[in-house]
């Protein structure tokens, strides 16, 4: 266990040594939050609801996707790449410890960290602007929220682990990533609920992984346990099973056919 | 300690043809054979220098050895482990330094990488402290080990790699042109530091060099490849006995510029007034250092033929 918490140290000491790259991204996450917030509060101004969300839903689900946002999509993975690419990763290979473990645990302090700033940033925001908030009737609506924060945690770092290992075969990784990017920001529900978009294209979303990281979560935090979270559950877990695997075949493999020829 | 027999490695490079369709959906490679058929073994304690051109397969050989690489064929048996099954047992028991390569956390001081290669190794805090003490003390590194290691010198920062690597006491250590690039006072001190290391801790050290003088100094066997084989496996000194039949005699004059002795003509030399090289038969030496003694000269030497001459005219005669 203490080989995990030196290790986060040293992560959490090299973050203070480029503070202002950090404040800069915090800035950025604030920014964005503002430009959402005046956003929706001038789509909702005169009305009791859009497409079933109340105005206090549609706040507190852009308050939850930001704050996922920062924690769920903010993530130091895609490093493995240029790591791979310029031969660090051998640091790694020769230490008895695995690299699973090694990038989960940077991956923690980087999840941790986020969580706390973005926690205060929404605190700070909301004792400014007094939006209305929608918080669950139900206790098992945070604890369905908590453990499908989990999932997208667990999965966002597998899908980026996955899209690292691209590296042991090609040197264009950033192209692929971008496309991810991409999806992301169109298919997690980082910008309003999915649910706003016809069914038919709401339903195809649900079929891919993006929806698991933003807005399933959010969505059972604002509407509580529908018997839909068995599907969220089902799929989640099933794209889970199959991005881990993925990842953990192609590192085994990435390893034994890579050259670190001149590296 | 170390058994390998018939080692291969064969690299798969992609062919660029210039058309992005085909360089992109089928994309063809071409092989590349690093390392062919090598086998050798090494005891313990002993300090082997692999030598070789650039390409020769040194470090391929080094990386398989390591458990880096997957060997394509062959098999490598290190203290009874197999190294790309990557044991923990087994890495515990090894250091890698890479001289082109940077392993510790760049932006904090080495301390801090001590600290976490302290609990990723396990080892007992009393023995780290004992150890970082020694290490530090022959290392000469006090000074500097609570500075950010992007603000270390380059020969200071080897010295940190150095220590980081051997904190756990690697029972194989694997130096990969662990002096390239340092001023003549940095090698100087690493290699002392090499062989009073392997000396006191019994290591067993497999070292890389473009630096003919950190193998001269250092090993006790070299391993010579070329082309990914093997072509000497033995003593430094023994090559050096079969391949230098030729003294190097160095006269430096004064007075006018002179005629050169016509015996010396019959000779390779070099001659830029007023420094003459002559590179003499052992047998002809004291018929030519006869002729030289006859010129006005200030000083005369004679040494012995450069290694890395000798190792030159190996690899032209194979």
């Amino acid at each position: 266990m203490r080989k995990y918490l030196l290790l986060a140290r040293a992560t959490l000491k090299t973050y203070l040594a480029y503070r202002v790259n950090f404040i800069m991204w915090r800035i950025r996450s604030m920014l964005t939050l503002v430009m959402l917030y005046f956003l929706w509060s001038q789509a909702v101004v005169g009305k009791s609801e859009i497409a079933g969300y109340a105005p206090a839903e549609i706040y507190t689900y852009i308050f939850l996707a930001n704050f996922l946002n920062a924690t769920v999509l903010s993530s130091r993975v895609d490093q493995l790449a240029g790591d791979i690419l310029n031969g660090t990763i051998i640091n790694h290979l020769l230490k008895p410890f695995s690299i699973f473990s090694l990038i989960g645990t940077r991956e923690v302090v980087d999840k941790m960290v986020n969580i706390l700033f973005s926690i205060a940033e929404i605190a700070l925001f909301i004792s400014i602007f007094r939006p209305p908030l929608a918080f669950p009737a139900d206790p098992i609506a945070v604890l369905g929220f908590l453990a499908f924060l989990l999932l997208a945690l667990v999965l966002s770092f597998y899908v980026s682990f996955a899209l690292s290992m691209l590296a042991f075969w090609t040197a264009e990784v950033w192209a692929p990533r971008f496309i991810f990017l991409i999806l992301i920001s169109m298919l997690a529900g980082s910008l309003f609920p999915l649910d706003l978009f016809p069914p038919v294209l709401y339903n195809v979303m649900l079929l891919t992984p993006f929806p698991y990281m933003v807005y399933v979560p959010a969505k059972i935090f604002v509407d509580g346990i529908t018997p839909q979270v068995l599907d969220f559950a089902i799929f989640g877990l099933g794209w889970l099973g199959l991005v881990a695997s993925l990842a953990h075949m192609s590192w085994l493999r990435g390893m034994k056919e890579f050259s670190f020829f001149g590296r | 300690m170390i058994t390998v027999k018939n080692l291969y490695k064969t690299y798969q490079t992609p062919l660029r043809t210039g058309n992005f369709i085909t360089d992109t959906f089928n994309r063809r490679y071409k092989s590349h054979t690093a390392v062919q058929g090598i086998s050798f073994s090494i005891g313990e304690n002993e300090l082997v220098g692999f030598i070789g051109p650039n390409g020769a397969g040194k470090t391929t050989t080094l990386k398989m050895l390591a458990g880096i690489l997957f060997p394509t064929s062959g098999t490598i048996d290190i203290l009874g482990f197999t190294p790309f099954d990557k044991e923990t047992a087994f890495l515990k028991q090894i250091g890698f330094v890479m001289g082109q390569k940077n392993q510790l956390i760049w932006d904090l001081p080495p301390t801090d990488t001590f600290s976490v290669n302290k609990e990723i190794y396990e080892i007992p805090e009393a023995e780290y402290r004992k150890r970082l003490g020694e290490l530090t003390d022959m290392l000469n590194a006090a000074t500097f080990l609570n500075q950010p290691v992007k603000t270390l010198s380059l020969g200071q920062r080897m010295k940190c790699e150095l220590l980081s690597s051997l904190l756990h006491a690697p029972k194989i250590l694997f130096l990969d042109e662990p002096t390239i690039g340092l001023d003549i006072f940095a090698q100087s001190s690493i290699r002392k530091f090499i062989k009073e290391y392997q000396q006191e801790y019994r290591a067993t050290i497999i070292l890389t060099s473009h630096y003919m003088q950190d193998v001269q100094q250092l090993a006790d066997r070299v391993i010579l490849l070329d082309a990914g084989s093997i072509i000497y496996d033995d003593t430094l000194e023994k090559l050096m006995q079969s391949q230098s039949q030729t003294k190097c005699v160095t006269i430096t004059m004064t007075g006018t510029n002179p005629d050169l002795p016509a015996i010396v003509r019959k000779f390779e030399h070099e001659y830029m007034y007023p420094q003459l090289r002559v590179y003499v038969p052992k047998k002809r030496l004291a018929e030519v250092l006869g002729a030289l003694v006859e010129l006005d000269y200030l000083d005369v030497t004679v040494e012995n033929e450069p290694i890395e001459d000798i190792i030159k005219k190996f690899y032209q005669q194979k």
